[in-house]
């Protein structure tokens, strides 16, 4: 394999538009390992993640028209593509299975939050050590599941300014981490 | 809200987070646009979050990279396929199916629409330009016929002036400074034949805006009117005037006196 270029992340847009491969190299090589953890992290099995990954990068290829860089990065709208797949899927499969949505959130209820939300690493477990119970549970539903702010109230039972506080005191923790 | 009440609020991760319904995610979109307190703290809740994602990520299947690579089209793939195998887009079929003659008819009357509406463009800024090129030369013009006026209307006074004081016939009467002011003087030019008289107070005192120079004749031994001075102007045309042996100038009130105030009087001169 060829040695791939230095991209800034401006640089690299304007290529991908263009559709060129070694931008797609340069993509594949340093987003797939983040896009993939995303996609397992959430439908936890190996083939199903390989098939989302593959869904996932043909949906990016074919969306660059629509990504607007006012709004957010492209690292950003990349994991959020593959956040909103795993999601989806996992819906369409509850669905599928004839579980549905409230079912799917009392299974993710049940579980251990710190088990569902991180698979392994010790950076990890000590990122999950940092978040108290409740904020690993907001950033499952938001992050995870994929809730709307209205939905993850409901769920939780709780109003919309303790989801609001609640994930404003999570991504703070996880911004004094990565520090 | 206030910016940083906002900040506060937790809204904005749920902005990053794809949680917050759409049109309060599309006021921060535009926030961010002139709010770049706001923006800083989305870049860096998007920094957390991109960490966060880094921290799970795991190498996918080698495979995978070729499999996904083969399902894309590639900008040098295009180039080096011959065209019938490129995948037509949508526009290519649409002209396909029209015939030779009238492609070609279409591809004409596209330029040619093109080319009328770039030309159009090109005209209207070069008219446009135009335009204004030509209103700014015209105000440049008025500039300028102002000044020739006023340039022209400077030439006839002092024609005139020169005529005036030039003229032998006319008599050119020195009005000295009084005790009041020892400084001052004038010069009346007066023809004694036709009465016409002038006046030059160049060298007389500044005085209030409420005041006003007035200049007197002496006829027979008793003061007779010959009109106020020009406040703007230190040469002017006075009224006729005939057997006069001696002028004078008073210090009145604006618009003058019909009879002189004698303690006020600034210069006197003898014909």
């Amino acid at each position: 394999m060829e040695q791939p270029v230095k991209y800034t992340e401006e640089l690299l847009y304007t290529e991908l538009k263009a559709k060129s491969k070694k931008a797609f190299e340069y993509l594949y090589d340093n987003y797939s390992p983040a896009l993939y953890g995303v996609l397992f992290n959430i439908i936890k099995n190996e083939e199903a993640s390989n098939d989302a990954l593959q869904e996932v990068f043909v949906k990016i290829w074919n969306s660059f028209e629509s990504y607007d860089p006012a709004r957010a990065r492209l690292y950003t709208w990349m994991i959020n593509i593959a956040r909103n797949h795993a999601i989806d899927k996992l819906r369409s499969k509850a669905v599928k299975t004839d579980r549905n949505l409230k079912n799917d959130k009392e299974y993710a209820a049940q579980a251990n939050p710190a088990v569902m939300l991180f698979t392994d690493g010790i950076g990890l477990q000590k990122l999950i050590d940092e978040l108290d119970n409740e904020q690993r549970e907001i950033i499952e539903i938001l992050y995870f599941k994929g809730y709307t702010q209205t939905e993850a109230a409901e769920e939780l039972n709780i109003p919309l300014g303790t989801v609001k506080s609640r994930v404003r005191l999570a991504v703070n923790k996880l911004r004094k981490h990565f520090l | 809200m206030e910016i940083k009440d906002l900040i506060e609020s937790g809204s904005l991760e749920l902005y990053v987070l794809g949680a917050l319904p759409e049109n309060e995610a599309r006021q921060i979109d535009n926030l961010r646009l002139v709010n770049t307190e706001v923006n800083d703290e989305i870049m860096r809740i998007e920094d957390a979050m991109i960490s966060f994602a880094a921290q799970q990520a795991q190498k996918p299947d080698a495979a995978l990279k070729n499999k996904i690579a083969a399902q894309l089209t590639f900008a040098e793939d295009e180039q080096t396929q011959p065209q019938q195998k490129a995948t037509p887009a949508p526009e290519t079929i649409m002209v396909t199916m029209v015939p030779s003659f009238y492609r070609y008819g279409i591809a004409a009357s596209i330029l040619l629409a093109v080319a009328l509406g770039v030309s159009t463009f090109y005209y209207y800024s070069k008219y446009t330009d135009a335009n204004q090129s030509l209103l700014a030369m015209r105000s440049e013009q008025n500039v300028m016929a102002n000044q020739v006026k006023y340039q022209q209307q400077e030439t006839d006074k002092v024609k005139n002036q020169l005529a005036v004081v030039s003229n032998p016939t006319n008599k050119a009467v020195v009005l000295k400074g009084l005790p009041i002011a020892p400084q001052a003087q004038a010069v009346v030019y007066w023809n004694n034949e036709t009465g016409q008289a002038y006046i030059n107070a160049a060298n007389l005192p500044q005085i209030a805006s409420n005041q006003q120079y007035q200049l007197w004749a002496i006829v027979d031994g008793k003061p007779v009117d010959m009109g106020v001075l020009d406040k703007d102007s230190t040469f002017g045309v006075m009224k006729d005037v005939k057997g006069a042996v001696a002028f004078a100038i008073t210090l009145e009130p604006l618009g003058g006196r019909p009879t002189p105030t004698l303690e006020k009087m600034y210069v006197l001169g003898n014909v």
